[in-house]
């Protein structure tokens, strides 16, 4: 029995040693790994970018990846939304004359191009920084990533889209000073006809924040919600993220759907009465925002993989988040001070619909979008 | 000879106006739903094509009243003449986005400035000024650029006329008004028609006023209605294609019947016999004149220019009951925007490039067009249209096929030549067919004079018919430097991050709702205007020197 133990001991010992060893050797080589990379993408010498049209964050990407790394990022911002560029990104893809080696941003439209492999290059291989590989730091204890391509769906070892951030979407905002505190506790509170023409969303029919609101809500409640919402109480669709919420913070409309905590940041801390509110029957929709990332196949492979990996350390993302005031999905940031507290999901609240999942953007998303100029015109 | 040549034009012409025009129409076939939803289904394509039609149809309106007052600020010695000329310039000049905010700042509702000093009267109850309105927008249109820019185009020929025929007038007996209605209106009638022409197809294009007064109010047009349609999930398209492919249809009639009336009379006023800059005596009424002149240029100009400035210095815009409304922040911000001096050095290659390469080859088709006998000119002058059918953000959808799948332009592609022949390409309309009203004034006389002499085609070309372009080959120069560096669609899907101009970085900022450092971009933009404005001055455009 004794000598049973010893050798099971024995046993577990050069098991664990052999372990050890291995993850070391594994260790060193993505050490290696890294520095190859880092050396190749500095002699590529600088990297394109696709991001969000927030200039403070492609300001601080820009200076700081260069700082940190020596390769210059060329930044493309998204002005107009995403949909001009995907069309761009597209038409260049055809021609083989891809010119941006990274995407950041939303999924809606990420769903449109990162499938295709003549696009986009799995990230899997791609996470070589010690500082990025060990999935425990990272929330669930992995990472959150869109796999499979247009061809082959269930590839899970093709990663083609990884989330960085998760937070509470501001589906439902309110000019406190017109609509009292607690006179909104279910979403169909908003129906009454007190409301109408008094309700202000941003468009459905684009990409982002709108289309994500009313794809959470058709997905909740239905169609035939949706339609008395936006149509029967003659909801006002603006394009924009700041003159939305500008027209509830000043009593111009007294409701708001979905807005983006920055615009209303803006709002809220110069004092002016806007706050969210969180319906009993629907407390919200979760999303990655603007902080999914996707490799594509730009000219630049090597600078493109030291930016994915740059961008999802724990430094980089420690300043991302305070920016684009989303919450990181790493758990081993010191502080999420910074984002603002009706964002963070709460403790023992379900939220069953989330904006990256790909089975709501397949199912109810994709309906909606089948349907979206049937209820809210062309 | 004359059917190669005209055959070399018309394929150059075609190969630059066509090929993008073509992507348009194929790509309204692509998704068959697109036309019957465009015709039989979608209320707000249809809302947009009528609030299209309803703006441009200012055009004839700010023809008429730019050509009167061009004419009073050229035969009346009204004092400040030169400084409201060159401001009406400068109005013209400034880029539309920040001249719209300076108006919001002012105008809006019910946050805006004059709408709050309004509402501490006794009897006004509510805001008075909405300008997020169909008054609201012509409003700005007007006074920012419809009428502004017909002073500049009918400029130049109130003062290429042909003196001889109104003294001819005068010697018959004839007063000053009737000289006017009979003899100077008449014969300027061609310019201010091919004026109202151009700017009724320049207000189907306009986009930016309407992007950030109408959507709002749900106040679509074609030009914002197709930017929608690209920007909806999943993107239309084929329907924004339809769209343009129907307006384009339109257009064609329009450009037929131009076409034809330009090519049944003779324009010729610019002959040997000198230049009428006869003055009319007004009296003391010149002062009055001179009190209106500059009431006009402090409402239309240096408001809007105030205020935008001080929508820079705001904490938030539009908001003066706040808590520390003013700041400088936002000055630092775009000063230390790394994107920022590389914008402007990109901002002034486009404009110049534009316009160096532009007025060239405008000159030379609406010569070739007006005054040879090559072949094709009625097809090569269609064509020359064309680029004004499409709106900016699909010409640039047409030019990115273009580049991208024409081996030997591929390698140009990234490039800011890219963005430089887009631009010139934009503007071919304008400058060929306001060459054109310049060739056709000149007199054949002076070129046979010439080839009687023993010059050739060439030389002739250069040194009697060029110089006596001048104003116009300057006055084209310029607006089209301008539309290089105002112009945000045409540019938007071609810029890449090392050719990105002012234009987009201030879209940029105003697209996440910075309003305030869009604002700061704003006067940056219009800061580089003015003194593209001013040099052009110097070099001898007639901005604000009517002598």
């Amino acid at each position: 029995m004794k000598n049973r133990t010893i050798l099971g001991d024995l046993g577990v010992l050069t098991a664990a040693g052999l372990i050890g060893a291995a993850a070391l050797a594994a260790t060193e080589s993505r050490a290696d790994a890294w520095s190859d990379m880092l050396a190749a993408g500095k002699k590529e010498g600088s990297v394109t970018v696709a991001g969000p049209s927030f200039p403070w964050v492609r300001n601080f990407i820009v200076k700081q990846f260069e700082a940190d790394t020596g390769i210059k990022v060329n930044w493309k911002p998204l002005v107009g939304g995403p949909g001009p560029f995907t069309a761009t990104l597209l038409r260049e893809a055809d021609a083989d004359k891809i010119t941006t080696d990274v995407y950041i941003g939303g999924t809606t439209s990420c769903f449109n191009f990162t499938r295709k492999k003549n696009v986009v290059a799995n990230l899997k291989p791609i996470l070589v920084n010690p500082d990025v590989t060990d999935q425990s730091k990272w929330r669930d204890g992995k990472y959150t990533v869109q796999t499979g391509t247009d061809d082959d769906r269930n590839n899970d070892d093709f990663w083609c889209f990884m989330q960085t951030a998760d937070w509470v979407m501001g589906d439902l905002f309110v000019n406190t000073d017109k609509v009292p505190a607690g006179s909104i506790s279910a979403w169909k509170d908003l129906l009454d006809p007190k409301y109408k023409g008094k309700i202000i969303a941003h468009d459905p029919r684009r990409p982002g924040a709108g289309q994500a609101t009313a794809a959470y809500l058709y997905s909740v409640f239905g169609e035939d919600f949706v339609r008395q919402l936006y149509v029967g109480q003659d909801a006002a669709l603006g394009t924009s993220y700041s003159k939305n919420p500008e027209a509830v913070a000043t009593g111009q409309y007294e409701i708001g759907l979905a807005f983006v905590q920055a615009a209303v940041e803006r709002y809220r801390k110069k004092g002016l009465p806007i706050a969210r509110v969180f319906p009993k029957d629907g407390m919200g929709l979760r999303t990655g925002g603007f902080s999914g990332i996707a490799a594509l196949n730009g000219p630049n492979p090597n600078a493109r993989g030291v930016f994915v990996n740059w961008f999802i350390s724990k430094k980089t993302q420690e300043k991302v988040q305070c920016l684009l005031l989303e919450r990181s999905l790493r758990m081993d940031l010191d502080s999420y001070a910074c984002i603002p507290e009706y964002t963070s999901p709460k403790e023992g609240v379900s939220y069953p619909v989330h904006d990256y999942d790909k089975g709501h953007h397949f199912g109810p998303k994709s309906k909606l979008r089948s349907r979206i100029t049937a209820i809210f015109g062309k | 000879m004359r059917l190669a040549l005209g055959g070399f034009l018309l394929l150059a012409v075609a190969a630059v106006s066509l090929s993008p025009v073509m992507v348009v129409i194929v790509g309204s076939f692509e998704d068959s739903g697109a036309w019957r939803s465009l015709l039989l289904e979608s209320g707000q394509a249809r809302s947009a094509l009528g609030y299209s039609v309803l703006f441009a149809a200012r055009a004839p309106f700010a023809a008429l009243i730019g050509f009167l007052l061009a004419w009073l600020l050229i035969r009346v010695r009204i004092p400040g003449r030169e400084f409201i000329e060159f401001m009406l310039w400068i109005a013209f000049f400034l880029p539309l986005i920040p001249v719209t905010l300076g108006w919001m700042l002012l105008l809006d509702s019910p946050t805006g400035l004059l709408n709050r000093w309004l509402a501490a009267l006794p009897f006004i109850d509510g805001p008075v000024f909405d300008v997020s309105s169909v008054a609201g927008i012509l409003w700005v249109h007007m006074t920012a650029s419809s009428v502004p820019v017909m002073v500049i185009l009918l400029g130049p020929a109130i003062r290429q006329m042909d003196a001889s025929f109104e003294e001819a007038g005068r010697v018959c007996g004839s007063g000053t008004f009737e000289v006017f209605r009979r003899i100077t209106l008449p014969l300027l009638l061609p310019a201010i028609v091919t004026g109202a022409i151009l700017g009724f197809i320049r207000g189907l294009e306009a986009f930016e006023v309407e992007q950030l007064l109408g959507v709002k109010e749900k106040i679509y047009v074609y030009s914002t209605h197709v930017y929608a349609l690209i920007n909806w999930e999943p993107p239309r398209f084929s329907e924004a294609m339809a769209m343009s492919t129907l307006v384009l249809g339109g257009l064609l009639v329009i450009a037929l019947f131009y076409q034809r009336y330009t090519f049944e009379r003779g324009h010729a006023t610019v002959t040997g016999s000198g230049m009428s800059l006869r003055e009319i005596p007004l009296g003391r009424g010149r002062w009055v004149l001179a009190g209106l002149f500059f009431a006009m240029v402090f409402v239309t100009v240096i408001v809007p220019i105030a205020f935008l400035l001080l929508g820079t210095s705001m904490t938030l815009f539009g908001f003066f009951h706040i808590p520390e409304p003013f700041t400088t922040e936002h000055w630092s911000t775009v000063l230390d925007d790394p994107s920022f001096v590389p914008s402007i050095v990109n901002t002034l290659i486009l404009g110049l490039g534009a316009a160096a390469l532009g007025v060239f080859a405008y000159a030379v088709i609406a010569y070739a067009v007006v005054r040879t006998r090559i072949g094709f000119r009625p097809l090569t002058n269609f064509l020359a249209w064309l680029p004004w059918c499409v709106p900016g953000i699909l010409l640039g959808v047409g030019m990115l096929s273009l580049v991208l799948f024409t081996p030997f332009l591929t390698p140009l592609y990234g490039s800011i030549f890219v963005l430089v022949i887009a631009i010139a390409v934009a503007q071919l309309p304008l400058g060929v067919n306001m060459m054109k009203t310049s060739v056709v004034q000149i007199a054949p006389e002076l070129e046979h004079a010439s080839r009687v002499c023993g010059a050739g085609w060439w030389r002739t070309f250069l040194r009697i018919d060029i110089p006596l372009m001048k104003p116009m080959l300057i006055s084209i120069f310029v607006l089209v430097t301008i539309a290089g560096i105002r112009d945000v669609s045409t540019v938007l899907l071609l810029a890449q991050p090392s050719s990105l101009p002012l234009s987009v970085l201030m879209l940029e900022y105003a697209n996440n709702g910075d309003v305030e450092p869009a604002a700061v971009v704003g006067v940056f933009t219009s800061i580089l205007v003015i003194v593209v404005a001013i040099a052009a001055r110097r070099f001898g455009l007639q901005i604000g020197n009517p002598r």
